[in-house]
Protein backbone atom coordinates (compact mmCIF):
# COMPACT_ATOMS: atom_id res chain seq x y z
CA UNK A 1 0.00 0.00 0.00
CA UNK A 2 1.13 3.48 -0.89
CA UNK A 3 0.52 7.04 -0.01
CA UNK A 4 -0.21 9.55 -2.71
CA UNK A 5 -0.33 13.51 -1.73
CA UNK A 6 -0.37 16.43 -3.75
CA UNK A 7 1.15 19.94 -2.21
CA UNK A 8 2.47 23.28 -3.71
CA UNK A 9 5.63 21.28 -5.44
CA UNK A 10 4.42 18.29 -6.92
CA UNK A 11 2.95 14.76 -6.74
CA UNK A 12 4.41 12.68 -4.21
CA UNK A 13 3.93 8.91 -3.61
CA UNK A 14 5.23 7.47 -0.34
CA UNK A 15 5.20 4.15 1.81
CA UNK A 16 4.15 2.83 5.20
CA UNK A 17 7.63 4.49 6.48
CA UNK A 18 7.02 7.96 4.70
CA UNK A 19 10.23 7.26 2.54
CA UNK A 20 9.20 8.60 -0.93
CA UNK A 21 8.83 6.42 -3.72
CA UNK A 22 8.32 8.23 -6.75
CA UNK A 23 7.48 11.83 -7.45
CA UNK A 24 6.26 14.06 -10.03
CA UNK A 25 7.27 18.07 -10.00
CA UNK A 26 5.04 20.98 -10.98
CA UNK A 27 6.74 24.20 -13.13
CA UNK A 28 7.96 26.33 -10.41
CA UNK A 29 5.56 29.02 -11.32
CA UNK A 30 3.34 29.66 -8.65
CA UNK A 31 -0.21 30.79 -10.79
CA UNK A 32 0.73 27.00 -12.64
CA UNK A 33 1.08 25.34 -9.09
CA UNK A 34 -2.25 27.03 -8.05
CA UNK A 35 -4.18 25.82 -11.21
CA UNK A 36 -2.72 22.35 -11.19
CA UNK A 37 -3.64 21.60 -7.62
CA UNK A 38 -7.08 23.11 -8.54
CA UNK A 39 -7.57 20.84 -11.27
CA UNK A 40 -6.38 17.64 -8.77
CA UNK A 41 -8.73 18.90 -6.28
CA UNK A 42 -11.60 19.03 -8.65
CA UNK A 43 -10.67 15.55 -9.81
CA UNK A 44 -9.01 16.73 -13.65
CA UNK A 45 -5.86 14.26 -14.26
CA UNK A 46 -2.61 16.17 -14.42
CA UNK A 47 0.27 15.48 -15.60
CA UNK A 48 2.57 15.00 -12.60
CA UNK A 49 -0.17 12.60 -11.44
CA UNK A 50 -0.17 10.55 -14.80
CA UNK A 51 3.61 10.21 -14.19
CA UNK A 52 3.22 9.11 -10.30
CA UNK A 53 0.51 6.73 -11.38
CA UNK A 54 2.50 5.04 -14.35
CA UNK A 55 5.19 4.46 -12.26
CA UNK A 56 3.40 2.62 -9.57
CA UNK A 57 2.11 0.71 -12.36
CA UNK A 58 5.80 -0.74 -13.09
CA UNK A 59 6.33 -1.47 -8.98
CA UNK A 60 3.04 -3.53 -9.32
CA UNK A 61 1.34 -1.32 -6.54
CA UNK A 62 -2.36 -2.17 -5.59
CA UNK A 63 -3.31 0.18 -3.17
CA UNK A 64 -3.56 3.63 -2.98
CA UNK A 65 -4.67 5.90 0.09
CA UNK A 66 -4.85 9.56 -1.22
CA UNK A 67 -5.93 12.84 -0.76
CA UNK A 68 -6.37 13.48 -4.27
CA UNK A 69 -9.67 12.59 -5.86
CA UNK A 70 -8.91 10.40 -8.38
CA UNK A 71 -10.37 7.58 -10.31
CA UNK A 72 -7.81 4.41 -11.67
CA UNK A 73 -9.13 1.07 -12.55
CA UNK A 74 -5.87 -0.20 -11.84
CA UNK A 75 -5.69 0.79 -8.17
CA UNK A 76 -7.62 0.27 -5.25
CA UNK A 77 -7.96 3.08 -4.13
CA UNK A 78 -8.66 5.07 -0.86
CA UNK A 79 -9.73 9.14 -0.40
CA UNK A 80 -8.64 10.42 2.88
CA UNK A 81 -9.02 14.20 3.28
CA UNK A 82 -6.94 14.66 5.53
CA UNK A 83 -4.01 12.42 4.61
CA UNK A 84 -1.65 12.33 7.60
CA UNK A 85 1.41 11.95 5.60
CA UNK A 86 0.21 14.37 3.47
CA UNK A 87 0.47 17.17 6.27
CA UNK A 88 3.47 16.02 7.60
CA UNK A 89 5.34 15.61 4.37
CA UNK A 90 4.18 19.93 3.76
CA UNK A 91 5.34 20.69 7.23
CA UNK A 92 9.15 19.82 6.06
CA UNK A 93 8.26 21.07 2.53
CA UNK A 94 11.57 23.86 2.53
CA UNK A 95 13.81 20.93 3.37
CA UNK A 96 12.10 18.52 0.35
CA UNK A 97 11.74 20.95 -2.07
CA UNK A 98 15.90 21.35 -1.09
CA UNK A 99 16.59 17.91 -1.38
CA UNK A 100 14.26 16.67 -4.59
CA UNK A 101 16.06 19.80 -6.39
CA UNK A 102 12.83 21.37 -7.17
CA UNK A 103 14.44 24.91 -5.51
CA UNK A 104 18.19 25.75 -4.96
CA UNK A 105 18.22 26.68 -1.45
CA UNK A 106 16.07 27.33 1.42
CA UNK A 107 16.12 31.08 0.36
CA UNK A 108 14.45 30.21 -3.10
CA UNK A 109 12.23 27.90 -1.57
CA UNK A 110 10.79 30.77 0.81
CA UNK A 111 10.28 33.23 -2.30
CA UNK A 112 8.49 30.95 -4.19
CA UNK A 113 6.06 29.99 -1.48
CA UNK A 114 5.80 33.94 -0.43
CA UNK A 115 4.65 34.14 -3.69
CA UNK A 116 2.22 31.23 -3.90
CA UNK A 117 0.82 32.85 -0.68
CA UNK A 118 0.10 35.98 -1.85
CA UNK A 119 -1.51 34.88 -4.59
CA UNK A 120 -3.88 32.15 -2.95
CA UNK A 121 -4.64 35.05 -0.44
CA UNK A 122 -5.95 37.55 -2.78
CA UNK A 123 -8.01 35.22 -4.28
CA UNK A 124 -9.14 34.19 -1.14
CA UNK A 125 -10.33 37.55 -0.34
CA UNK A 126 -11.54 38.44 -3.92
CA UNK A 127 -13.64 35.79 -3.31
CA UNK A 128 -15.19 36.27 -0.44
CA UNK A 129 -15.57 39.99 -1.22
CA UNK A 130 -17.94 38.55 -3.95
CA UNK A 131 -19.45 36.01 -2.59
CA UNK A 132 -22.18 38.13 -0.71
CA UNK A 133 -23.79 38.63 -4.70
CA UNK A 134 -24.12 34.73 -4.72
CA UNK A 135 -25.82 34.73 -1.45
CA UNK A 136 -28.34 37.55 -2.31
CA UNK A 137 -29.27 35.58 -5.32
CA UNK A 138 -29.76 32.63 -3.44
CA UNK A 139 -31.82 33.98 -0.89
CA UNK A 140 -34.18 35.88 -3.36
CA UNK A 141 -35.10 32.53 -5.59
CA UNK A 142 -35.43 30.83 -2.39
CA UNK A 143 -38.37 33.52 -1.65
CA UNK A 144 -39.67 32.80 -4.53
CA UNK A 145 -39.82 29.21 -4.34
CA UNK A 146 -41.66 29.86 -1.13
CA UNK A 147 -44.03 31.71 -2.95
CA UNK A 148 -44.63 29.20 -5.46
CA UNK A 149 -44.70 26.24 -3.23
CA UNK A 150 -47.71 27.80 -2.09
CA UNK A 151 -49.35 28.68 -4.59
CA UNK A 152 -48.68 24.65 -6.14
CA UNK A 153 -49.74 23.13 -2.89
CA UNK A 154 -53.18 25.09 -2.29
CA UNK A 155 -54.03 24.33 -5.96
CA UNK A 156 -53.48 20.55 -5.50
CA UNK A 157 -55.20 20.53 -2.29
CA UNK A 158 -57.91 22.11 -4.17
CA UNK A 159 -57.74 19.68 -6.79
CA UNK A 160 -56.73 16.06 -5.34
CA UNK A 161 -59.73 17.61 -2.87
CA UNK A 162 -62.30 16.62 -5.14
CA UNK A 163 -61.28 13.30 -5.07
CA UNK A 164 -60.49 12.42 -1.69
CA UNK A 165 -60.95 15.63 0.45
CA UNK A 166 -60.55 13.23 3.74
CA UNK A 167 -56.81 13.27 3.13
CA UNK A 168 -56.62 17.20 3.45
CA UNK A 169 -57.95 16.66 7.18
CA UNK A 170 -55.20 13.80 7.89
CA UNK A 171 -51.91 15.13 6.55
CA UNK A 172 -51.63 18.61 7.15
CA UNK A 173 -47.86 19.03 6.36
CA UNK A 174 -47.56 20.07 2.17
CA UNK A 175 -44.71 18.12 1.61
CA UNK A 176 -45.84 14.42 2.74
CA UNK A 177 -49.18 15.70 1.27
CA UNK A 178 -47.49 16.25 -2.25
CA UNK A 179 -45.58 13.33 -1.66
CA UNK A 180 -48.23 10.87 -0.83
CA UNK A 181 -50.46 11.85 -3.53
CA UNK A 182 -47.59 11.75 -6.29
CA UNK A 183 -46.92 8.11 -5.01
CA UNK A 184 -50.71 6.59 -4.59
CA UNK A 185 -52.68 8.49 -7.25
CA UNK A 186 -56.06 6.63 -7.21
CA UNK A 187 -57.62 7.14 -3.54
CA UNK A 188 -58.10 3.52 -3.77
CA UNK A 189 -54.99 2.97 -2.79
CA UNK A 190 -54.75 4.59 0.73
CA UNK A 191 -55.64 1.66 3.31
CA UNK A 192 -58.86 4.00 4.97
CA UNK A 193 -60.21 5.16 1.75
CA UNK A 194 -63.65 3.81 2.42
CA UNK A 195 -66.64 5.93 2.93
CA UNK A 196 -64.40 8.63 1.12
CA UNK A 197 -67.31 11.38 0.07
CA UNK A 198 -64.86 12.58 -3.06
CA UNK A 199 -65.82 12.55 -6.71
CA UNK A 200 -64.82 9.07 -8.61
CA UNK A 201 -61.86 9.85 -11.15
CA UNK A 202 -60.63 8.51 -14.64
CA UNK A 203 -57.22 7.20 -14.50
CA UNK A 204 -56.32 10.00 -17.23
CA UNK A 205 -57.66 12.64 -14.76
CA UNK A 206 -55.94 10.96 -11.96
CA UNK A 207 -52.82 10.79 -13.84
CA UNK A 208 -52.82 14.84 -14.31
CA UNK A 209 -52.83 15.67 -10.51
CA UNK A 210 -50.56 13.24 -9.26
CA UNK A 211 -48.42 14.91 -12.30
CA UNK A 212 -48.86 17.87 -10.71
CA UNK A 213 -48.15 16.21 -7.19
CA UNK A 214 -45.03 14.93 -8.00
CA UNK A 215 -43.57 18.85 -9.15
CA UNK A 216 -45.35 19.77 -6.28
CA UNK A 217 -43.04 17.53 -4.24
CA UNK A 218 -39.79 18.11 -5.94
CA UNK A 219 -40.63 21.91 -5.51
CA UNK A 220 -40.62 21.34 -1.74
CA UNK A 221 -37.17 19.01 -2.23
CA UNK A 222 -35.63 22.03 -4.25
CA UNK A 223 -36.60 24.49 -1.29
CA UNK A 224 -35.04 22.52 1.23
CA UNK A 225 -32.00 21.95 -0.77
CA UNK A 226 -31.67 25.39 -1.11
CA UNK A 227 -32.45 26.77 2.44
CA UNK A 228 -29.22 24.62 3.28
CA UNK A 229 -27.49 26.22 0.72
CA UNK A 230 -28.17 29.89 1.85
CA UNK A 231 -26.97 28.54 5.45
CA UNK A 232 -23.90 27.47 4.03
CA UNK A 233 -23.09 30.71 1.69
CA UNK A 234 -24.24 32.66 4.83
CA UNK A 235 -21.65 30.76 7.32
CA UNK A 236 -19.20 31.73 5.40
CA UNK A 237 -20.12 35.25 3.74
CA UNK A 238 -21.52 36.67 7.40
CA UNK A 239 -20.50 34.21 10.05
CA UNK A 240 -21.22 36.58 13.10
CA UNK A 241 -24.83 37.80 11.52
CA UNK A 242 -25.91 34.60 10.91
CA UNK A 243 -24.92 33.55 14.15
CA UNK A 244 -26.88 36.62 15.63
CA UNK A 245 -30.14 36.16 13.77
CA UNK A 246 -30.06 33.11 11.86
CA UNK A 247 -28.66 32.52 8.33
CA UNK A 248 -31.96 33.40 6.60
CA UNK A 249 -32.92 36.54 8.04
CA UNK A 250 -29.57 37.59 7.82
CA UNK A 251 -29.28 37.08 3.65
CA UNK A 252 -32.57 38.83 3.57
CA UNK A 253 -30.96 41.88 5.34
CA UNK A 254 -28.24 41.82 3.05
CA UNK A 255 -30.63 41.47 0.35
CA UNK A 256 -32.53 44.79 1.23
CA UNK A 257 -28.68 46.81 1.81
CA UNK A 258 -27.71 45.24 -1.67
CA UNK A 259 -24.28 43.90 -0.59
CA UNK A 260 -22.31 43.34 2.92
CA UNK A 261 -20.36 46.24 2.30
CA UNK A 262 -23.14 48.43 2.56
CA UNK A 263 -25.00 46.57 4.83
CA UNK A 264 -21.93 46.80 6.71
CA UNK A 265 -21.84 50.39 6.77
CA UNK A 266 -25.21 51.57 7.50
CA UNK A 267 -25.94 52.65 11.17
CA UNK A 268 -28.15 50.39 13.23
CA UNK A 269 -31.14 52.87 12.97
CA UNK A 270 -31.31 52.27 8.98
CA UNK A 271 -30.95 48.31 9.89
CA UNK A 272 -33.59 48.88 12.30
CA UNK A 273 -36.32 50.11 9.67
CA UNK A 274 -34.91 47.99 6.66
CA UNK A 275 -37.90 46.31 4.49
CA UNK A 276 -40.19 48.91 5.76
CA UNK A 277 -39.22 51.68 3.64
CA UNK A 278 -42.98 51.96 1.86
CA UNK A 279 -44.65 52.69 5.47
CA UNK A 280 -41.78 54.79 5.85
CA UNK A 281 -42.72 56.75 3.07
CA UNK A 282 -46.48 56.40 3.92
CA UNK A 283 -45.60 58.32 7.04
CA UNK A 284 -42.98 61.37 5.90
CA UNK A 285 -46.37 61.97 3.37
CA UNK A 286 -48.21 62.49 6.97
CA UNK A 287 -50.17 59.44 6.81
CA UNK A 288 -49.71 56.50 9.26
CA UNK A 289 -47.83 56.48 11.88
CA UNK A 290 -43.91 56.19 11.53
CA UNK A 291 -42.58 52.25 11.47
CA UNK A 292 -40.66 50.78 14.17
CA UNK A 293 -39.13 47.53 12.58
CA UNK A 294 -38.55 46.45 8.82
CA UNK A 295 -38.36 42.77 8.15
CA UNK A 296 -36.53 42.76 11.86
CA UNK A 297 -40.52 41.71 12.56
CA UNK A 298 -40.06 38.42 11.80
CA UNK A 299 -37.22 37.79 14.65
CA UNK A 300 -38.62 35.84 16.90
CA UNK A 301 -38.07 37.59 19.39
CA UNK A 302 -39.94 40.69 18.14
CA UNK A 303 -42.69 38.74 16.85
CA UNK A 304 -43.74 36.89 20.00
CA UNK A 305 -43.25 39.82 22.20
CA UNK A 306 -46.38 41.96 23.42
CA UNK A 307 -46.71 44.69 20.83
CA UNK A 308 -45.41 47.80 23.14
CA UNK A 309 -42.01 46.37 23.58
CA UNK A 310 -41.41 45.11 19.67
CA UNK A 311 -39.95 48.91 19.18
CA UNK A 312 -37.40 48.67 21.42
CA UNK A 313 -36.38 44.81 20.67
CA UNK A 314 -36.08 45.59 17.06
CA UNK A 315 -34.00 48.43 18.24
CA UNK A 316 -31.37 46.20 20.44
CA UNK A 317 -31.22 43.36 17.58
CA UNK A 318 -30.23 46.26 14.72
CA UNK A 319 -27.99 47.63 17.40
CA UNK A 320 -26.28 44.21 17.52
CA UNK A 321 -26.47 43.76 14.03
CA UNK A 322 -24.97 47.04 13.12
CA UNK A 323 -21.97 45.37 15.02
CA UNK A 324 -22.24 41.77 13.70
CA UNK A 325 -21.89 43.06 10.12
CA UNK A 326 -18.96 45.15 10.39
CA UNK A 327 -16.87 42.30 11.84
CA UNK A 328 -18.27 40.37 9.23
CA UNK A 329 -17.10 42.90 6.67
CA UNK A 330 -14.07 43.99 8.49
CA UNK A 331 -11.80 41.49 10.05
CA UNK A 332 -14.00 38.38 9.37
CA UNK A 333 -13.12 37.26 12.82
CA UNK A 334 -16.01 35.39 14.93
CA UNK A 335 -17.57 36.48 17.90
CA UNK A 336 -21.02 35.49 17.01
CA UNK A 337 -21.82 33.80 20.55
CA UNK A 338 -20.92 36.65 22.59
CA UNK A 339 -22.61 38.82 20.49
CA UNK A 340 -25.48 36.80 20.79
CA UNK A 341 -25.76 36.34 24.41
CA UNK A 342 -25.33 39.93 24.67
CA UNK A 343 -28.38 40.53 22.72
CA UNK A 344 -30.65 37.96 24.54
CA UNK A 345 -29.59 39.46 28.08
CA UNK A 346 -30.84 42.98 26.89
CA UNK A 347 -34.27 41.73 25.35
CA UNK A 348 -34.65 39.83 28.81
CA UNK A 349 -34.37 42.98 30.77
CA UNK A 350 -37.28 44.78 27.98
CA UNK A 351 -38.86 41.90 28.61
CA UNK A 352 -38.49 42.14 32.60
CA UNK A 353 -37.59 38.53 32.54
CA UNK B 1 26.52 52.59 14.29
CA UNK B 2 26.66 50.34 17.03
CA UNK B 3 25.33 46.75 16.77
CA UNK B 4 24.04 45.68 20.16
CA UNK B 5 21.91 42.78 18.88
CA UNK B 6 22.26 41.01 15.63
CA UNK B 7 21.11 42.93 12.83
CA UNK B 8 19.84 45.87 14.95
CA UNK B 9 21.81 49.20 15.37
CA UNK B 10 22.02 51.81 17.59
CA UNK B 11 22.91 55.53 17.34
CA UNK B 12 22.61 58.07 20.07
CA UNK B 13 19.04 56.93 20.96
CA UNK B 14 17.54 55.83 18.37
CA UNK B 15 17.87 52.33 17.40
CA UNK B 16 18.07 51.37 13.01
CA UNK B 17 17.73 48.37 10.94
CA UNK B 18 19.46 47.69 7.47
CA UNK B 19 17.19 48.30 5.11
CA UNK B 20 16.77 45.25 3.01
CA UNK B 21 14.85 47.36 0.32
CA UNK B 22 17.23 50.32 0.40
CA UNK B 23 15.60 53.86 -0.65
CA UNK B 24 11.83 52.18 0.14
CA UNK B 25 10.42 52.89 3.50
CA UNK B 26 7.35 50.86 4.90
CA UNK B 27 5.66 53.24 7.64
CA UNK B 28 6.95 56.55 7.11
CA UNK B 29 9.91 55.98 9.39
CA UNK B 30 13.74 57.95 8.75
CA UNK B 31 16.36 56.43 6.46
CA UNK B 32 20.06 56.78 7.09
CA UNK B 33 23.03 55.93 4.74
CA UNK B 34 26.20 55.33 6.64
CA UNK B 35 29.16 53.26 5.67
CA UNK B 36 28.06 52.77 2.17
CA UNK B 37 24.97 51.03 3.75
CA UNK B 38 21.44 52.10 4.49
CA UNK B 39 19.32 51.97 7.51
CA UNK B 40 15.67 52.22 8.60
CA UNK B 41 14.75 53.76 11.70
CA UNK B 42 13.03 51.51 13.87
CA UNK B 43 10.61 53.49 15.61
CA UNK B 44 9.57 52.75 19.66
CA UNK B 45 5.77 54.52 19.25
CA UNK B 46 5.17 52.71 16.20
CA UNK B 47 6.59 48.81 17.12
CA UNK B 48 6.51 47.17 20.47
CA UNK B 49 9.47 44.90 19.76
CA UNK B 50 11.59 48.22 19.02
CA UNK B 51 10.00 49.68 22.22
CA UNK B 52 11.03 46.38 24.05
CA UNK B 53 14.92 46.63 22.75
CA UNK B 54 14.63 50.63 24.65
CA UNK B 55 13.40 49.23 27.59
CA UNK B 56 16.35 46.76 28.36
CA UNK B 57 15.43 43.61 26.30
CA UNK B 58 17.69 40.64 27.69
CA UNK B 59 17.78 38.20 24.99
CA UNK B 60 17.07 38.74 20.94
CA UNK B 61 16.33 35.91 19.58
CA UNK B 62 16.48 36.79 16.24
CA UNK B 63 19.24 36.50 13.46
CA UNK B 64 19.98 36.05 9.90
CA UNK B 65 18.33 33.22 8.72
CA UNK B 66 15.75 32.62 11.71
CA UNK B 67 12.69 31.31 10.65
CA UNK B 68 9.29 33.09 12.57
CA UNK B 69 5.78 32.46 13.39
CA UNK B 70 4.40 35.69 13.26
CA UNK B 71 0.75 35.80 14.82
CA UNK B 72 -1.35 39.40 14.32
CA UNK B 73 1.17 41.20 11.82
CA UNK B 74 -1.69 44.19 10.67
CA UNK B 75 0.46 46.05 8.34
CA UNK B 76 4.20 44.88 8.94
CA UNK B 77 5.23 47.33 10.96
CA UNK B 78 7.58 45.44 12.91
CA UNK B 79 7.67 42.31 10.51
CA UNK B 80 9.11 44.90 8.39
CA UNK B 81 12.09 45.32 10.85
CA UNK B 82 12.25 41.49 11.35
CA UNK B 83 12.09 40.81 7.67
CA UNK B 84 15.40 43.09 7.55
CA UNK B 85 17.00 41.11 10.50
CA UNK B 86 16.43 37.36 9.35
CA UNK B 87 17.32 38.29 5.48
CA UNK B 88 16.58 36.36 2.65
CA UNK B 89 18.05 32.79 4.21
CA UNK B 90 15.32 33.57 7.12
CA UNK B 91 11.56 33.35 6.70
CA UNK B 92 8.43 35.04 8.71
CA UNK B 93 5.16 33.32 8.79
CA UNK B 94 3.02 36.24 8.82
CA UNK B 95 -0.82 35.30 10.21
CA UNK B 96 -3.27 38.20 10.10
CA UNK B 97 -6.95 37.45 9.92
CA UNK B 98 -8.52 40.96 8.96
CA UNK B 99 -8.82 41.18 5.02
CA UNK B 100 -8.01 45.07 5.13
CA UNK B 101 -4.81 44.88 7.22
CA UNK B 102 -3.92 41.71 4.99
CA UNK B 103 -4.45 44.19 1.68
CA UNK B 104 -1.40 46.59 2.94
CA UNK B 105 0.61 43.75 4.04
CA UNK B 106 0.62 41.92 0.88
CA UNK B 107 1.97 44.88 -0.75
CA UNK B 108 4.66 44.77 1.85
CA UNK B 109 4.87 40.98 1.15
CA UNK B 110 5.85 41.71 -2.52
CA UNK B 111 8.53 43.62 -2.10
CA UNK B 112 10.06 41.59 0.63
CA UNK B 113 9.85 37.82 -0.01
CA UNK B 114 11.37 36.52 3.26
CA UNK B 115 7.34 37.27 4.35
CA UNK B 116 4.87 34.39 3.51
CA UNK B 117 1.23 35.61 4.59
CA UNK B 118 -1.28 34.02 5.88
CA UNK B 119 -5.08 34.60 6.42
CA UNK B 120 -6.48 32.85 8.80
CA UNK B 121 -7.12 33.03 12.58
CA UNK B 122 -4.83 32.51 14.88
CA UNK B 123 -6.96 30.89 17.18
CA UNK B 124 -7.31 28.34 14.27
CA UNK B 125 -3.95 27.01 13.28
CA UNK B 126 -4.85 23.75 12.19
CA UNK B 127 -5.73 25.95 8.89
CA UNK B 128 -1.78 26.72 8.87
CA UNK B 129 -0.60 23.56 10.05
CA UNK B 130 1.91 23.17 6.65
CA UNK B 131 3.94 26.07 8.63
CA UNK B 132 5.74 23.43 10.14
CA UNK B 133 8.61 24.02 12.81
CA UNK B 134 9.74 27.51 13.68
CA UNK B 135 13.04 29.03 15.76
CA UNK B 136 10.74 31.59 17.50
CA UNK B 137 6.59 32.64 18.02
CA UNK B 138 5.75 35.99 18.27
CA UNK B 139 2.18 37.22 19.19
CA UNK B 140 0.87 40.82 19.26
CA UNK B 141 -3.02 39.91 18.54
CA UNK B 142 -5.00 42.73 21.25
CA UNK B 143 -6.97 39.67 22.67
CA UNK B 144 -8.83 38.83 26.12
CA UNK B 145 -7.44 35.50 24.97
CA UNK B 146 -3.95 36.17 23.84
CA UNK B 147 -1.92 33.85 26.01
CA UNK B 148 -4.47 30.94 25.27
CA UNK B 149 -3.51 31.44 21.66
CA UNK B 150 0.51 31.64 22.21
CA UNK B 151 0.38 28.14 23.88
CA UNK B 152 -1.73 26.03 21.35
CA UNK B 153 0.11 28.08 18.47
CA UNK B 154 3.78 27.13 20.43
CA UNK B 155 2.68 23.61 21.34
CA UNK B 156 2.41 23.43 17.38
CA UNK B 157 4.75 25.29 15.94
CA UNK B 158 7.51 26.44 18.16
CA UNK B 159 10.78 24.05 18.06
CA UNK B 160 12.37 22.71 21.55
CA UNK B 161 14.12 25.22 23.35
CA UNK B 162 12.46 28.07 20.99
CA UNK B 163 11.63 31.48 22.16
CA UNK B 164 8.34 33.23 22.35
CA UNK B 165 7.80 37.37 22.69
CA UNK B 166 3.83 38.20 23.60
CA UNK B 167 2.79 41.51 23.73
CA UNK B 168 0.40 41.57 26.27
CA UNK B 169 -2.40 44.54 26.22
CA UNK B 170 -4.12 45.25 29.55
CA UNK B 171 -6.88 46.73 28.21
CA UNK B 172 -8.42 44.29 25.87
CA UNK B 173 -8.32 41.33 28.42
CA UNK B 174 -9.93 44.01 31.22
CA UNK B 175 -10.35 47.09 31.12
CA UNK B 176 -10.62 47.96 35.14
CA UNK B 177 -8.62 45.66 36.33
CA UNK B 178 -4.48 47.33 37.17
CA UNK B 179 -2.19 46.19 34.28
CA UNK B 180 0.47 45.08 37.12
CA UNK B 181 -2.54 42.08 37.76
CA UNK B 182 -3.16 41.12 34.59
CA UNK B 183 0.73 41.29 33.68
CA UNK B 184 1.46 38.87 36.40
CA UNK B 185 -1.67 36.52 35.69
CA UNK B 186 -0.94 36.27 31.46
CA UNK B 187 3.03 36.05 33.47
CA UNK B 188 1.70 32.93 35.74
CA UNK B 189 -0.25 31.44 33.04
CA UNK B 190 2.47 30.94 30.52
CA UNK B 191 4.83 29.67 33.33
CA UNK B 192 3.16 26.94 33.77
CA UNK B 193 4.13 25.61 29.97
CA UNK B 194 7.08 27.89 29.21
CA UNK B 195 9.99 29.42 31.14
CA UNK B 196 9.32 32.97 31.24
CA UNK B 197 12.67 35.13 31.19
CA UNK B 198 11.72 38.64 30.94
CA UNK B 199 8.53 40.92 31.39
CA UNK B 200 9.08 44.45 30.34
CA UNK B 201 6.43 47.24 30.46
CA UNK B 202 6.55 48.88 27.51
CA UNK B 203 6.53 52.43 29.01
CA UNK B 204 6.52 55.58 28.02
CA UNK B 205 6.20 54.27 24.02
CA UNK B 206 2.87 52.63 24.62
CA UNK B 207 0.64 52.73 27.86
CA UNK B 208 -0.56 49.39 29.87
CA UNK B 209 1.71 47.48 27.53
CA UNK B 210 4.37 44.81 27.95
CA UNK B 211 6.17 42.16 26.38
CA UNK B 212 6.93 38.84 27.87
CA UNK B 213 9.82 36.73 26.51
CA UNK B 214 10.23 32.94 27.21
CA UNK B 215 11.32 29.90 25.96
CA UNK B 216 9.60 26.61 24.86
CA UNK B 217 10.13 23.77 27.32
CA UNK B 218 9.85 20.71 25.32
CA UNK B 219 6.78 18.62 26.74
CA UNK B 220 8.09 15.60 28.14
C1 LIG C 1 -1.95 45.38 17.74
S1 LIG C 1 -2.12 44.85 16.08
C2 LIG C 1 -0.52 44.21 15.68
C3 LIG C 1 0.53 45.23 15.31
C4 LIG C 1 1.78 44.60 14.73
N1 LIG C 1 2.20 43.50 15.55
C5 LIG C 1 2.92 45.58 14.59
O1 LIG C 1 3.64 45.78 15.57
O2 LIG C 1 3.11 46.05 13.48
C6 LIG C 1 -3.08 43.39 16.24
C7 LIG C 1 -3.43 42.71 14.92
O3 LIG C 1 -3.83 41.39 15.18
C8 LIG C 1 -4.90 41.04 14.35
N2 LIG C 1 -5.63 39.97 15.03
C9 LIG C 1 -6.38 40.06 16.16
N3 LIG C 1 -6.87 38.86 16.50
C10 LIG C 1 -6.42 37.98 15.58
C11 LIG C 1 -6.60 36.57 15.40
N4 LIG C 1 -7.33 35.85 16.25
N5 LIG C 1 -6.00 35.98 14.35
C12 LIG C 1 -5.24 36.71 13.48
N6 LIG C 1 -5.06 38.03 13.61
C13 LIG C 1 -5.63 38.68 14.63
C14 LIG C 1 -5.68 42.32 14.18
O4 LIG C 1 -6.45 42.32 13.00
C15 LIG C 1 -4.57 43.37 14.16
O5 LIG C 1 -4.16 43.65 12.85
Amino acid sequence: MLFVTANEIGIFALNREKRIVAYSLFPKDPEEVLRRLKDVKEGRRIKELEDVLTELMNLRVENIVTDIPFKDENFHIEFKKDLKVGAELRRNLRDIAVKVGFAKNHEEFTRFLSKVQILRTREKIRRSVKKDKVAIQAISALDELNDISNRFIERLREWYGLHYPELGKKVKDHEKYSKLVSEKGHRENFEDFKGSMGIDLDEPDIEAVKEHATVTYGIYLLRKRLSDYVEEVMNEVAPNTSYLIGPHLAARLLALAGSLEKLAKMPSSTIQLLGAEKALFRHMKGKGRPPKHGILYHHPSVINSPKDRRGKIARIIASKIAIATKTDFYTGEFRGKEYREDMEKKIKEVLGE
Amino acid sequence: MEEIFPGVFRKGKRIFTENLRPGQKVYGEDLLREGGKEYREWVPYRSKLAAAILKGLKIFPFKKGTTILYLGASTGTTVSHLSDIVGKEGVIYAVEFSERMMRELLDLCEKRPNIIPILADARKPKEYDWVGEVDVVYEDLAQPDQTRILIKNAEMFLKPGGEFLIAIKARSVDVTEDPKKIYRESKDELSERFEVIQLIELEPYEKDHCIILGRFRASP
